[in-house]
């Protein structure tokens, strides 16, 4: 298994390279002149100049892309063109605001997600089930940016027990990761109701009830553990979205995390934040990837690795 | 502040909130709506900034909440006949954050630091016309310049022009911008990119009595709608720039005000006269004619503006008010048959995808449709529009009909906006003009207001410029929007300016 881990790891590698390449010719591909935006828009043309020979834009794409690739050889990622500050720890500041947001975010959906998911299966047809449905196909259709200030409005400005905006302290967690997860708990429970549907209609459902297994065993034991292999990887897919930051929840809530910074960087064609944050994304999404393979063989004991 | 706040949870909290602040009174915190970028405004070309900047680093010359020019470190200047030597007297007894005396060494070490246009610094185009920085005694400075520059007083006026205490600007070069040293009622305390800046109170500021605050934070909060929320839960005390569909919720909720100034930035449509159907005099002015000014500032602005009555605002210095645009459809079609138009034609309007920007797109579509003008509207992506708009190095290849912009002359002189959006010298990518209008009563008027420094005369010359360009019409003149801002009440001294920067240094709670 061990072995089975470290070749999965070295794949990466070269799937990394390939997306280095992609990311840099996009983001240079994009309409957009970082030295006119920076420069703002009533600079002079010679103050553009100025602009783009201060940042070293004015020099062959091919010289940049070796930059960028032997930069991040050794670990650099560059300085911002917006602001001038090492891109590794503008991103090493906005990755844990985004990172406990999307652990918070994912937990209460998570768990949320499956309890309703399989309470829905069980009771198919009852009017419990037909409420949480109704409750995720709302969680999936809301546009978030407006849960968010509604919440907000509530809950800060005419009740006044949380803050509106901004992570000073763990409190403020609150609003953002119930608007961040409320699309998510909508498609867990979703998925668990539909993969527990499922899963109940197996022989081996039948033989646990025949043998006079409590229904509540054969449901959370049997039928959800077998059902969670989809589930799962659903989950982890998630993840690997929250990680990438919300970029309108982070908005709304002033969240200091990736998202906002991303938001700022394309808006300002900020190429090395850009690029930087594409690569970890690509990066965690391909981890993440990984823990849900190895995480397939604690589910269920049938898979090996080899 | 929130930490005190969200300590105490529950309803209690809301009975308290309005009555228990006496302790936290002095702290303002402002909500801004960009994110700052440099925080040297020798560096950068965002009003944010200048505004963070402002009570920290100050300038020679300051703006009243009128845009005329008052004093700040200098106390009295002076232009020679011939626009090409200024004076400066400098204000005594001043001392910069790091106990560096301010005198004209200091303003020196500034102003060359401008000049110096190897430097590659956001503003040094701005001092391009200075030849050298002359220091005659203790507190005087003289700028010689290489040509007449008219406007130079208004440039040294300009929100961007400070003065950094020479041993910082000498000590960390261009790292002022991490941590800015001034002579400013406020000192910097703390930048935390993206989420706040800190500034905290002088206490051995020149001006006695100021400042009356502790503490000045500002958070950037790019989210109109959370903006709202962090004033009316009294998180910020200020909001810079109020979008007018959120006054209402302001000032309804008790205890916040909304304030109002008409602005100097005029909103307009360029039409290119480098083709052919804008070339004809009559078709420009039956567009300004179909064009209902009024209802654009009532749909685009929900009212909060005035229709231009010259192509500069009324708070920008020169102005001359010109004969009122008029709407008249009649007489529109009239002028479109008469230039051979009487179907109309087809074109493209360029313009921001912001929902204010598309807004703007759909009016102008909409009433140029009532002359058969069959417009494309063509809403792009701020970045992507710029480069569409400013990447075409030959004029003749710019393939709009119509752009959409708005200009606002930041040194507040009308040279700053007659030159740059009307002058031939301006056509883009040089500098906005995007009508590519060139008249050359106008440019001579331009360039005569900017050989001398006397008033008279170059109010005396703007006034021939601004005549011709409103007679001649480049552009369809929209609108000046007003600058809108949120403030809690028993707030005083905060407002916002009509050039988009505000003002803080004067704060003071009742």
């Amino acid at each position: 298994m061990l072995h089975y881990f470290l070749r999965r790891l070295a794949a990466l590698v070269p799937v990394l390279f390939l997306i280095s390449i992609f990311v840099f010719l996009f983001i240079h591909a994009l309409p957009g002149d970082p030295a006119r935006l920076l420069a703002g828009e009533a600079a002079t043309q010679e103050e553009v100049e100025a602009v783009r020979r201060a940042l070293k834009l004015d020099r062959p794409l091919l010289a940049q892309y070796l930059d960028f690739l032997g930069n991040m050889a050794t670990g650099d990622l560059g300085n911002s063109l917006r602001t001038g500050e090492p891109v590794s720890s503008m991103i090493a500041r906005a990755f844990w605001p985004t990172f406990w947001l999307s652990v918070c975010a994912l937990a209460w959906s998570l768990l949320f997600g499956l309890v309703a998911g399989v309470v829905s299966a069980v009771r198919r047809g009852s009017a419990g089930d037909h409420a949480g449905m109704f409750l995720s196909v709302s969680g999936i259709s809301m546009p978030n940016f407006w849960l968010g200030l509604l919440l907000m409005q509530f809950f800060s400005v005419n009740l006044g027990w949380v803050g509106t905006s901004g992570f000073d302290e763990a409190s403020d967690l609150i609003l953002p990761s119930i608007t961040l997860g409320a699309g998510v708990a909508a498609v867990m429970a979703r998925f668990t109701r539909s993969a527990v549907i499922d899963v109940a209609r197996e022989d081996f459902i039948r033989t646990a009830r025949a043998k006079g297994l409590r229904e509540k065993v054969v449901i959370w034991k049997h039928a959800l553990r077998n059902a969670l292999i989809p589930v799962v990887t659903m989950a982890g897919l998630q993840f690997g979205f929250l990680l990438g930051g919300s970029i309108v929840v982070e908005k709304v809530f002033r969240w200091p995390g990736l998202g906002s910074l991303l938001l700022d960087a394309i808006n300002f064609r900020d190429y090395a934040v850009v690029q930087a944050e594409i690569m970890l994304f690509s990066l965690q999404f391909l981890l993440i990837n990984l823990a849900v393979d190895m995480l397939y063989g604690f589910i269920n004991p049938a898979i090996r690795y080899k | 502040m929130n930490v005190l706040k969200r300590a105490a949870l529950g309803a209690a909290l809301m009975a308290s909130t309005t009555f228990a602040l006496p302790a936290m009174a002095a702290d303002l915190a402002i909500a801004m709506d960009q994110i700052f970028q440099k925080m040297d405004p020798h560096n950068s070309n965002y009003n944010v900034d200048y505004v963070a900047a402002s009570g920290v680093v100050e300038r020679l010359i300051g703006f009243d909440k009128n845009m005329k020019l008052i004093p700040q470190l200098a106390t009295s200047w002076e232009g020679s006949e011939d626009a090409k030597t200024f004076t400066f007297k400098l204000r005594e007894g001043v001392t910069f954050h790091d106990g560096t005396p301010f005198n004209a060494a200091a303003v020196k070490a500034n102003f060359d630091r401008l000049a110096d246009q190897s430097q590659n610094l956001a503003k040094n185009s701005l001092f391009k016309v200075v030849d050298s920085v002359e220091t005659p005694d203790d507190f005087t400075v003289v700028l010689k310049l290489k040509e007449p520059f008219g406007a130079m007083i208004n440039t040294v006026a300009h929100p961007s022009v400070v003065i950094h205490s020479p041993k910082a600007l000498e000590e960390l070069g261009t790292g002022v911008e991490k941590k800015l040293v001034g002579t400013g009622p406020f000192k910097f305390k703390e930048w935390v990119p993206g989420e706040r800046l800190v500034l905290e109170k002088n206490e051995n500021y020149w001006d006695s009595g100021w400042p009356k605050v502790d503490k000045v934070t500002f958070f950037p909060v790019t989210e109109s709608a959370t903006r709202a929320s962090m004033l009316l839960s009294d998180e910020v005390q200020f909001v810079h720039i109020m979008p007018a569909e959120l006054s209402e919720r302001v000032e309804t909720s008790g205890g916040y005000e909304v304030l109002e100034v008409p602005g100097i930035t005029v909103w307009t449509a360029s039409m290119n006269m480098l083709k052919e159907h804008f070339k004809d005099e009559r078709v420009r002015r039956a567009f300004n004619l179909a064009v209902d000014q009024q209802a654009f500032v009532d749909v685009v602005y929900s009212g909060h503006g005035v229709v231009p009555d010259s192509p500069i605002a009324p708070d920008t210095r020169f102005y001359e008010g010109q004969e009122p645009l008029t709407t008249d459809i009649e007489e529109a079609r009239r002028l479109m048959e008469e230039a051979g138009h009487a179907d109309g034609f087809e074109i493209e309007i360029w313009g921001t995808n912001s929902s204010t920007g598309v807004r703007m797109l759909q009016f102008l579509q909409q009433q140029l449709s009532q002359i058969n003008v069959r417009a494309k509207i063509m809403p792009m992506e701020g970045a992507t529009r710029s480069e569409k708009v400013f990447s075409s190095m030959v004029p003749e290849e710019s393939t709009f009909d119509m752009l959409l912009g708005g200009w606002s002359p930041s040194t507040g002189d009308a040279d700053w906006h007659l030159r740059p959006v009307y002058a031939t010298e301006g056509w883009i990518p040089k500098i906005y003009n995007m009508a590519f209008y060139s008249d050359e009563t106008v440019d001579k008027a331009i360039q005569d207001a900017l050989n001398t420094a006397d008033p008279e005369k170059r109010k005396a010359a703007y006034a021939i410029a601004q005549k011709q360009i409103w007679k001649d019409q480049p552009v369809v003149w929209l609108a000046i929007e007003n600058k809108m801002a949120g403030r809690k009440k028993g707030l005083s001294g905060v407002f916002q300016m009509p050039d988009g920067t505000m003002q803080y240094t004067k704060a003071a709670f009742e």
